[in-house]
């Protein structure tokens, strides 16, 4: 005896979703299979292979050896010209990220009043499109001894020292200029925050008696604190990647004043032809980001509000 | 099973062609097999706008006369140059035919094809070149490239401010001593600083070799910067800003061409530069341009020398075709004509049609230049040392750049920046 039992609706609607899940799987996986595939190829594999590089002694050309760590130790030997170049690095970005982050909340708030706000947003973003060695070549002329900014000094009597070859002047005529250059995008992101504000919260947080500063302080601030939290991240990373302004403007002298760590990449492998040698450096730098990052996205449940 | 057998082979096709044409570009040259036509890569720097056609003809004439032949010339910048050369050695995209520059020979002769069986094949004969020339692109007795130019170091001055000083011209055999009371009474008379300081490395060791015959790599390739010649002289020229106040420092560690550039800006009123920039100079600057030998010092005087030529890569595949390429680019017709240009052939027979040249196009503007310049290039060829430097002088002018410039402003001793240098680049 046979018996033919109809499919219950139940049961169809389960083929159905099963179907849907397959279908979508497959969508899904058609559009994470050329991100997943420029991943790995572009990001990943490299990554891998400098980790790898780091660990040969591997000239440009010649012969290729096992170094094992010889190539880290190196790093902190006598005459080695890494630990200040590290420490540059560090410099430049506990300097340029806090001063970039207040400069551009408190010009984000000033443009965001003003009824020119457009023509300001699009004026301060045009040095973040202009090339970086371009601008660096403009600012180097500026800062020379006989350039725009001594020429105005001398006119008020001050006589300015060479700029960019003074040890005590150059690491921040680099630092001022980044900070020229980087202002526009971090400005951009934090008026559009402010325009994302919720006027129904400001107008309560007003009827309450918080206004001015204090609405400032305890409203507006925390409300824009994920764009906070995503400018500073990025302009860390960005920071702790300086090349190319100190490489066009001091190329990393006087002395090892403005030198940075993806400085001491390039020269050690395009200049130097060692690989394996330049490959170490810059696995420091990418543990030391990669710490940074996490210790900011940690610390961010605490000061972070995303409601 | 069959669409993971299908996933694998379209991954196994797509390696394939990124290895095809990984393959093709590896040799820095291509060939089409039915016609046995073969395409060479020459990287070369560039030499102004004048020079890139000059030599784009001369790789025209190699397709004129192989016609199998074809060259294709790129030029970048000679900054950047020999950094692009690093990564194309790295990536392996070496170009056939390689230009090289005698200082940075050592560095770069293990990726070179020693040339001489090769060139003999093509007819090459030493006694056609100046010997000099051909020393200099040589490396543990092995010729790497052929000379295309003489080079050696000059100073070059500005006519017009030597004479609102009141002063006589230099003559080639002109002392230290001289020198140092011209740029005085340049530097009062003009209001700006006499001589242009520099960080390129033969414009500023030349000087401090004339001085008291410093040089700062051993004949055997190593950086030695704190010799007691090369102190002495260093303290000199660091104080010709320091103390002396005649000498217009670089404004950063980045200017490593300051003086010679300087000096056609009109800014400065001497600077060394090599003898490839003698028309240039002469042409380009806004006032009569002369030339006279480095001023002698403590050690009977004298100037350094350095030659550029044209050698072939290791990793060319068509390494006989490239030596045929480069008998043509440095053959007697190409030598004349570059000669014709204003640029001294490292081939003897054309010196004459090189100073005509100097004649045609700079006698008009200061009568007299080409006689003074082949006088005080007779007299400077005669006391040239070749320019020897170590296999990581690419780098050591980075760091020289960077420590020099302390000791040009006054922060840091001179002993103390040559020490640095040694115990940063001194291997």
């Amino acid at each position: 005896m046979t018996t033919i039992r109809a499919a219950s609706p139940r049961s169809h609607v389960a083929v159905k979703r099963r179907g849907r899940k397959r279908t979508d799987t497959r969508a899904a996986l058609g559009f994470l299979t050329p991100s997943a595939l420029g991943l790995t190829f572009f990001v990943l594999f490299p990554s891998i292979l400098a980790v790898i590089t780091s660990l040969f002694n591997w000239p440009t050309f010649g012969d290729i050896s096992f170094a094992g760590i010889a190539n880290y130790t190196k790093l902190f030997a006598p005459g080695s010209t890494f630990p200040q170049a590290l420490l540059n690095t560090i410099l430049f970005t506990v300097i340029v990220v806090p001063v970039n982050l207040v400069l551009t909340v408190s010009m984000a708030f000033w443009v965001a009043s003003s009824r020119l706000r457009r023509l300001y947003r699009v004026l301060f973003f045009l040095p973040v499109v202009t090339p970086s060695v371009a601008s660096a070549v403009i600012w180097s002329m500026l800062y020379q001894p006989n350039g725009v900014f001594s020429s105005i000094a001398l006119s008020f009597g001050i006589h300015l020292p060479n700029l960019l070859g003074s040890s005590s002047t150059a690491l921040i005529c680099v630092v001022i200029m980044i900070l020229w250059q980087g202002f526009g995008y971090n400005l951009l992101i934090f008026s559009a925050a402010i325009d994302q504000l919720p006027d129904d919260v400001l107008a309560a947080a007003s009827l309450d008696g918080a206004t001015g500063f204090r609405q400032l302080l305890h409203i507006k601030l925390p409300l824009m604190t994920p764009a906070i939290f995503f400018a500073s991240t990025v302009t860390m990373i960005q920071a702790f990647q300086i090349f190319s302004e100190p490489y066009v403007m001091t190329a990393g002298g006087p002395g090892n004043s403005t030198t940075t760590v993806v400085m001491n990449v390039y020269e050690t492998a395009f200049q130097g032809g060692q690989l394996g040698q330049a490959a170490a450096p810059a696995m420091v730098l990418f543990v030391l980001i990669l710490v940074v990052t996490l210790f900011q996205w940690y610390g961010q449940r605490k000061w972070v509000h995303y409601e | 099973m069959r669409l993971r057998l299908k996933k694998l082979g379209a991954i196994a096709v797509g390696l394939a062609m990124l290895a095809g044409v990984s393959a093709c570009t590896s040799s820095g040259s291509s060939q089409d097999s039915a016609n046995k036509n073969v395409t060479l890569q020459w990287g070369f720097w560039d030499q102004g706008a004048a020079g890139d056609k000059t030599y784009q003809q001369l790789a025209d004439q190699v397709h004129k006369k192989y016609p199998n032949i074809t060259v294709k010339l790129t030029q970048p910048p000679f900054a950047d140059y020999f950094t692009k050369l690093q990564s194309q050695l790295a990536a392996g995209t070496t170009p056939c035919i390689v230009s090289m520059q005698s200082l940075r020979l050592p560095g770069f002769a293990s990726a070179l094809e020693p040339l001489g069986d090769l060139m003999k094949e093509q007819g090459f004969k030493t006694s056609d070149w100046d010997s000099g020339a051909l020393k200099a692109l040589q490396y543990n007795g092995e010729q790497y490239a052929i000379p295309y130019g003489l080079s050696t170091m000059i100073l070059y001055y500005n006519k017009d401010a030597f004479a609102k000083a009141g002063l006589a011209e230099p003559k080639p055999g002109w002392t230290v001593a001289d020198f140092e009371a011209d740029a005085k009474k340049i530097t009062e008379a003009t209001g700006k600083p006499a001589f242009g300081q520099s960080f390129s490395d033969l414009h500023m060791f030349s000087m401090l070799y004339a001085k008291d015959g410093a040089l700062p790599v051993t004949s055997k390739g190593k950086l030695d910067l704190t010799n007691s010649a090369m102190e002495k002289a260093f303290s000199w020229y660091s104080g010709l800003s320091t103390g002396q106040k005649t000498a217009s420092t670089p404004a950063s560690s980045a200017d490593i061409p300051w003086g010679e550039q300087q000096f056609v800006a009109g800014n400065v009123s001497m600077a060394v530069d090599g003898t490839w920039d003698l028309v240039q100079n002469a042409t380009t600057a806004k006032f009569n341009v002369g030339v006279v030998t480095l001023p002698v010092g403590s050690k009977g005087g004298g100037t350094l020398s350095a030659n550029s030529g044209f050698g072939i890569s290791k990793t060319c595949q068509y390494k006989k075709q490239a030596a045929q390429a480069i008998s043509v680019i440095v053959g007697a017709d190409a030598s004349k004509t570059s000669a014709e240009q204003g640029n001294q052939p490292a081939r003897s027979a054309d010196q004459s049609v090189f100073f005509d040249a100097v004649a045609k196009q700079v006698d008009s503007k200061t009568p007299g230049f080409s006689a003074q310049a082949k006088e005080v290039l007779a007299d400077s060829s005669k006391g040239a040392t070749p320019f020897i430097s170590t296999s990581n002088w690419d780098q050591t002018t980075k760091v020289i750049a960077r420590q020099f410039i302390l000791s040009y402003t006054g922060s840091q001793s001179p002993k103390q920046t040559l020490q640095n240098v040694q115990s940063q680049q001194g291997q």
